[in-house]
């Protein structure tokens, strides 16, 4: 038997970095990756009487409450498509490049481009050079599938075990994907990755012209981004991670930087679910006992018997 | 005969063409150079008629070619005929004006372009030989249609689509039985259903033209793929299946045999039979190595069957593939949206070559 979801497995689990974890439930625990924050900042110094977590509506006992110091495991996902071609993909280049440089020895990262063609431009490694190599190396041209760049993530992070995180960044609609809107959301449920994602906003401009056509278009852009946005909040959130918009390039970097202290400044929530488990998904709420916070982590896992 | 017609036509006459064996008398104003240019197109010269047109003032051509175009008005009043242009001619003077309208089109001027595309229509139906001209229409039509489509993937797509649309259904009009013009005009219709942002009810009108191409060419293994493939995108997949299963059957071009596969995994997944899916999805990997969205698909399918060792390899094998030898800029499915709207360009060659006969 086994957890499928966000789960992860505690300590007395033997696997390896690279084995699938095995659930057993004598050994196994459920970890909850969270992030708390207040007006935008991330609430520090948080302890275990401070949770709440509801597995199926039911108020479980916690066991351990640790501030992220485990090392991360992110993957990169970076549109590479024509539309970020010039200035956007200099300040995209620029803001991985910082992200990379401000990893801890112990966290590793993979490279993923993705235009109507997906690469792999680095596997996970703790070895920032290559990755920053690749990345001077890449060229912005042809369409964009967000969505199968981020199953392949998903997939490359399935085997491992601490702190996964995908960070994916998107310019345009997927107009390339074979995988469809409605598979993204169960996949994302499925993993145990936390997903943030960037996406330009360029705002709403009003049509120059007050033609019918002009009108038309304005409302076709503005429909097709409402659309944009909104799968990428779902997959986000699903994951426990966030979606921020930015009306401008030029703010790559510090967004970039600014996920990364994020994540360094999560609670991991550890615990074990009572047997029997229950087969299939189970919704997951956390709670904090203050009031004004923003509480993102999972919304639920999927647990499933091995046969 | 008045003095300035007499020098006009003495004029046209030093400078009479080769080919072109009409002359306009009676008028002060000088066709000559049209005329030249026209030849110099004829005989397969293209740039510098092209170009040299180009640079006239919209207006000014039209004076010219009016000009030209009166010697075929037996009852107007004003110049009169000498010889009459013969069809040859008045198919290149179209296909000029099809060049000037391309060259408007590469400078966003679509207005322009609007009216030199309208000229050119107007001009081949003074083509006298009715089958001639029949054909001469269809295939520009065709061309024209073509041109504007494949224009929608070099972002311009609301301008370029529009106009594509008006074409290709005036060639769906007069050409309602012709497989090739079904297959065109439903392409362009399939991909505006496709869109999440498009027009669903094209979708209906796309199923609806390969119907009727499949009626006249049934064993055309690209309007089956296309009508399997958008009948999947309705939903009818018990109707998609039939078509798809027929490319397999046939020896089509492996890009279509793959795609067939690619849509029955596609449908066969959706439907829980993850073997099945992804049986078809190896064989597509198996027909075309080098496109990657086969393994892609296969990997998810193998993720979904708990297969998660096989589904890392096969997403491992597409990852590592190098973009430049997947050729992917044409491959994958690139090729399916662009490829019948590239034909185009073979389509102006084939009229292009028929007046230089």
């Amino acid at each position: 038997m086994r957890f499928r979801g966000f789960v992860l497995f505690a300590a007395l689990a033997p696997a390896t970095q690279e084995q699938r974890p095995v659930f057993r439930v004598s050994t196994e625990a459920v970890q909850v990756d969270v992030f708390v924050g207040e007006d935008g900042r991330a609430v520090r110094g948080l302890a275990l009487a401070d949770f709440e977590l509801y597995d199926e509506g039911e108020l479980r006992k916690i066991d351990s409450v640790t501030v992220a110091e485990v090392p991360l495991n992110v993957v990169l996902v970076l549109d590479t498509s024509e539309s970020v071609a010039g200035e956007t993909l200099a300040h995209l280049q620029r803001a991985a490049g910082a992200f990379l440089d401000e990893l801890s020895p112990e966290d590793r990262a993979a490279l993923v481009t993705f235009s109507h063609h997906l690469s792999l431009r680095s596997g996970l490694t703790s070895d920032v050079a290559p990755l920053k190599q690749s990345l001077e190396e890449v060229e912005a041209i042809g369409g964009t599938s967000w969505q199968d760049a981020l199953f392949c993530a998903l997939e490359m992070l399935e085997v491992v075990r601490e702190r996964p995180l995908v960070l994916l960044f998107t310019d345009g609609a997927d107009t390339y994907s074979w995988l469809r809107e409605e598979q993204m959301t169960p996949l994302v449920g499925s993993s145990n990755a936390v997903v943030y994602a960037i996406t330009r906003n360029e705002g709403a401009p009003l049509p120059d012209v007050q033609t019918s056509r002009a009108q038309e278009r304005f409302r076709q852009n503005r429909r097709e981004r409402v659309r944009r946005t909104r799968l990428l909040l779902e997959v986000t959130r699903e994951s426990g991670g966030r979606l921020i918009e930015t009306e401008s390039p030029d703010w790559l970097q510090s967004i970039f930087l600014d996920i990364l202290a994020e994540m360094k400044t999560r609670y991991i929530l550890t615990y074990i679910p009572q047997a029997p488990v229950r087969e299939g998904w189970h919704d997951l709420e956390v709670k904090v006992k203050r009031k004004g916070v923003d509480v993102h982590a999972r919304r639920g896992y999927y647990y499933e018997a091995r046969r | 005969m008045a003095l300035g017609q007499a020098l006009t036509l003495a004029g046209a006459l030093f400078l009479q063409p080769d080919k072109c064996e009409f002359i306009v008398l009676g008028t002060p104003e000088p066709t000559s150079e049209f005329l030249q240019l026209l030849n110099l197109y004829r005989q397969g010269v293209r740039d510098e008629p092209i170009a040299k047109l180009a640079g006239i003032h919209h207006d000014e051509l039209k004076f010219f070619r009016h000009r030209v175009l009166l010697v075929r008005d037996m009852a107007a009043p004003g110049p009169r005929r000498t010889v009459e242009p013969n069809d040859s001619c008045l198919e290149a003077a179209s296909l000029l004006e099809t060049e000037l309208a391309m060259t408007q089109v590469g400078r966003s001027r679509w207005e322009d372009a609007d009216s030199h595309f309208d000229e050119a229509w107007q001009i081949s139906f003074l083509i006298e030989t009715p089958v001639d001209r029949l054909r001469f229409q269809r295939n520009w039509l065709l061309a024209a249609g073509l041109f504007y489509h494949q224009l929608i993937f070099v972002s311009v797509a609301e301008e370029a689509f529009m106009r594509a649309g008006r074409l290709l259904r005036n060639a769906v009009r007069l050409y309602p039985n012709d497989p090739e013009v079904l297959l065109a005009a439903g392409s362009l219709l399939e991909w505006s259903g496709s869109l999440r942002w498009g027009v669903a009810a094209h979708l209906k009108e796309a199923e609806e033209l390969y119907s009727r191409a499949r009626r006249f060419a049934p064993t055309d293994p690209e309007i089956l793929l296309r009508h399997g493939w958008v009948l999947e995108k309705l939903e009818k997949e018990d109707e998609a299946a039939p078509p798809l299963r027929r490319v397999l059957e046939l020896d089509a071009r492996k890009d279509l045999t793959y795609r067939s596969r690619m849509v029955l995994g596609r449908m066969a997944e959706r439907a829980g039979r993850l073997t099945e899916a992804i049986g078809h999805y190896e064989a597509a990997a198996d027909t075309i190595p080098s496109w990657q969205v086969a393994y892609l698909a296969a990997g998810h399918a193998l993720h979904a069957s708990g297969s998660h060792e096989r589904a890392r390899e096969a997403l491992d094998h597409a990852l590592a593939m190098d973009l430049k030898s997947a050729d992917a800029t044409l491959g994958g499915w690139w090729s399916y949206e662009l490829g019948i709207a590239l034909r185009f360009e073979p389509l102006f060659e084939r009229l292009r070559a028929e007046v230089m006969r």
